[in-house]
């Protein structure tokens, strides 16, 4: 009996480990990468090819290269975005638009809102030239 | 006197069981002291639970003005409309109700309690007037304007400023960056983007005329596409950011209309209930 009772008060003992927090902190900053998601939403033309084509690019390229764009949705994915709420005409036009932006290193954190993965947040819906679209966000401001 | 000592008992033990706190005076001192406490939720539950007679006009105002302030429009104007004309509070109550209807963009209730002969009538005047300009309709606000005090002065800048605003054309913007690329985006006063397009067309323009000059027919023909697709994806950027550029001007003039109507308590007179 007094065996089992030292057995039992020890495992409870331990357990003042875990109530005081015994744990290490974790100090790094959260961090979400870009989604990549390679499946397709769309059956029109124009979304299958600039899809197709970015999916090759996100696989073959990308992924390599690394999650560098400055920018929410990444300029890749941004053309894609582009294509479905536009057309393929369109959505070229609005890709080397962001390109140009995408280009310009000057004054972003003064422009841009801010995504909630520290990239600057630049979606399509605000190129569509459809004005009922069109919100300003005040830059800086963190998007969820 | 054995029936004395039970009766008295008995009474003792009634009048212990009741609890002084939950009087009607101290119902409301503690529902005063929550109301400076700024506890508007508490505040308003408290007095809501004295009873009928105890309802004045102060604590009908207070009950309406704590839901107004939490944001409980619904409540505040079922207390606030409790209100009789001939209390003191009647003015501002309409100030009040008035700023309800601002805040839920009421337009038709907002005139529907307009009356010329009311001391109220000059600041509901003043809050249909911003309620025009946060709506956008601007067609007939002249003719409201009619006063010169300072508030008047103030929103005539606003209702001009409506009226003229600072837009940037969309089609001046794509055909200054049809003729030098990245000056419609100038023209927007997107600076760095507009030189950044501008050196961007010029360097492939010229790596697509040395290629073909040279005859490098495939290289001067990519470049040739690259070259047209910043060109024309800079006209369309303009006009995109002009359209842009005019949300943000709508944006800081909505901005500016909040902070003014704030600032001047949306023509509410405050009382000091907690001096």
């Amino acid at each position: 009996m007094i065996f089992s009772l030292l057995i039992v008060v020890s495992s409870v003992a331990q357990t003042d480990w875990q109530r005081w927090e015994k744990s290490r902190p974790n100090y790094l900053k959260e961090y979400s990468h870009s989604e990549r998601d390679y499946s397709y939403s769309d059956n029109s033309f124009s979304y299958i090819i600039s899809k197709t084509l970015i999916n090759a690019y996100w696989f073959f390229i990308s992924d390599v290269d690394g999650d560098n764009c400055p920018f929410h949705p990444s300029c890749s994915a941004f053309f894609v975005k582009s294509v479905e709420e536009t057309n393929l005409f369109q959505g070229v036009l609005m890709f080397f638009d962001r390109f140009t932006r995408d280009s310009n290193p000057v004054g972003r954190e003064d422009h841009y809102p801010v995504y909630k993965n520290y990239r600057f947040y630049d979606p399509p819906s605000l190129y569509t030239l459809d004005k009922s679209k069109i919100r300003f966000i005040p830059p800086k401001r963190v998007i969820e | 006197m054995k029936s004395f000592f039970i009766s008295l008992l008995l009474i003792i033990s009634i009048y212990s069981q009741s609890n002084p706190l939950r009087q009607p005076q101290n119902i409301k001192l503690f529902a005063d002291y929550l109301f400076c406490e700024q506890d508007y939720l508490r505040a308003a539950e408290e007095y809501i639970s004295l009873k009928e007679t105890y309802l004045s006009d102060t604590i009908i105002y207070k009950i309406a003005k704590c839901y107004s302030i939490i944001g409980e429009f619904d409540k505040s104007l079922n207390y606030f409309f409790n209100i009789p004309a001939s209390s003191v509070f009647y003015d501002n109550v309409k100030r009040e109700i008035g700023k309800i209807y601002f805040l839920n963009e009421d337009e038709i209730s907002l005139n529907k309690m307009m009356f010329e002969k009311e001391n109220s009538f000059n600041d509901l005047l003043k809050l249909k007037i911003a309620l025009k300009l946060l709506k956008n309709q601007t067609d007939d606000i002249e003719n409201l304007l009619t006063y010169d005090d300072e508030d008047f002065i103030t929103l005539r800048k606003f209702y001009s400023q409506r009226k003229n605003p600072d837009y940037k054309s969309e089609t001046v913007a794509g055909i200054l960056s049809a003729i030098i690329p990245g000056s419609g985006k100038i023209y927007t006063e997107e600076y760095s983007d507009g030189i950044t397009a501008f050196i961007l067309t010029g360097i492939f323009s010229y790596l697509a005329y040395d290629n073909l000059k040279h005859e490098h027919n495939f290289r001067g023909y990519l470049f040739t596409g690259i070259a047209a697709g910043f060109y024309f994806g800079n006209i369309y950027g303009s006009v995109a950011s002009a359209q842009i550029f005019n949300a943000k001007v709508d944006f800081s003039f909505l901005r500016s209309l909040s902070e003014f109507l704030i600032k001047r308590n949306y023509f509410v007179k405050e009382y000091e209930f907690c001096n």
